[in-house]
């Protein structure tokens, strides 16, 4: 449930708010469903990144990043700080 | 017994991302279809929740300090407005006839930096049969952007500023030919001789018909060691404060 709502809420954030919070909302969703962030990028892409634009659609980018590093930070976590 | 490969991959799935990730990630796909296939539709759904966002933003923006930004408006529009008249005498003198670039339709701006994370900005056209993809749109009577694409009844408009963009213009009362670089959230920068005469608080020009004001120098950046020096340029036309655009009839094939 809590993954369902926090997903939905970055997926939400790229209508609703500036994207420096996406990116905020993104990260802490991924940080218990990884691909959170990469769905929040497709979706910003779909929205702004206009065709035959000249810069590249870095939302997607973005978002695959923050992915990566949620699932590097939780591992980390998981692994350091809960097994000690 | 050994599981069937499929069976496998589908169990490694769900215990990864579980059902609700799965469920997002076809919503996710039909999203994709809806877009591309139906673009118009897929705006019409988002428009109330763009709607939403826009209002969220300027009850955010209502609360935060304004008379610096009011004075800084109403000195581009001071400065606008002598640009014109400059444009409009050298015309009178010139004795060519004055070319209109209001002619258009109006738009309300839907989405916008930093909503958008690009500098696009989504409007509403008022009549959706004039917009076409290479327009000229203007705001407050100064060039911002062009229409990139139409997707139903919105546009989607990209403006000179947005990252990697050159944009060819001038600089300057001697008119010296400079190429813009788009640097986002609607600043330009772009790369002069340092003896080139540019000062700070020079109009900056695009071509259009005639030649277009669209910021001033604010800054020069210069290095003792290197022949250039950069310009640092202050639009005219503040993105995160567009509410309506006129996407003019004039385009670009």
């Amino acid at each position: 449930m809590k993954r369902t709502g926090l997903t939905l809420a970055a997926l939400l954030s790229t209508i609703v708010f500036p994207y420096p919070l996406t990116v905020v909302f993104s990260f802490v969703a991924s940080l218990f469903f990884f691909p959170a962030a990469l769905f929040a990028g497709v979706l910003a892409d779909l929205l702004y990144h206009a065709p035959g634009a000249e810069s590249f659609p870095f939302a997607t980018l973005i978002g695959a990043g923050i992915s990566v590093l949620a699932v590097l930070v939780r591992r980390f976590v998981s692994s350091r700080i809960m097994s000690a | 017994m050994k599981m069937p490969l499929l069976r496998r991959r589908r169990a490694a799935l769900l215990s990864v991302v579980g059902v609700p990730g799965v469920l997002l990630g076809v919503a996710l796909v039909l999203i994709i279809l809806l877009r591309i296939f139906f673009p118009g539709v897929f705006f019409m759904m988002v428009s109330p929740v763009f709607t939403l966002g826009t209002s969220l933003s300027h009850a955010v923006g209502s609360f935060m300090p304004s008379d610096s930004v009011q004075l800084r408006e109403e000195r581009d529009a001071l400065l606008r407005d002598n640009e014109a008249l400059r444009a409009r005498l050298a015309l009178e003198e010139s004795g060519e006839e004055p070319v209109s670039h209001e002619e258009g339709t109006v738009a309300q701006v839907v989405a916008r930096p930093p909503l958008s994370p690009y500098d696009s900005l989504i409007v509403l056209p008022e009549d959706p049969s004039r917009v076409r993809p290479g327009a000229f749109v203007s705001a407050d009577g100064v060039l911002a952007g062009v229409v990139a694409d139409t997707p139903g009844v919105y546009a989607r408009i990209i403006l000179f500023s947005e990252p990697g963009r050159s944009t060819q213009g001038w600089v300057g009362e001697a008119r010296i030919p400079i190429t813009l670089e788009g640097k986002g959230a609607g600043a330009f920068s772009a790369t002069v001789p340092r003896d080139a005469g540019v000062l700070v608080g020079d109009s900056v020009y695009v071509p259009g018909p005639g030649a277009h004001t669209i910021g001033v120098v604010r800054w020069l950046v210069e290095d003792a060691s290197s022949p250039e020096a950069t310009v640092v340029i202050r639009p005219f036309v503040n993105p995160f404060s567009l509410t309506s655009v006129v996407i003019q009839d004039l385009y670009v094939p």
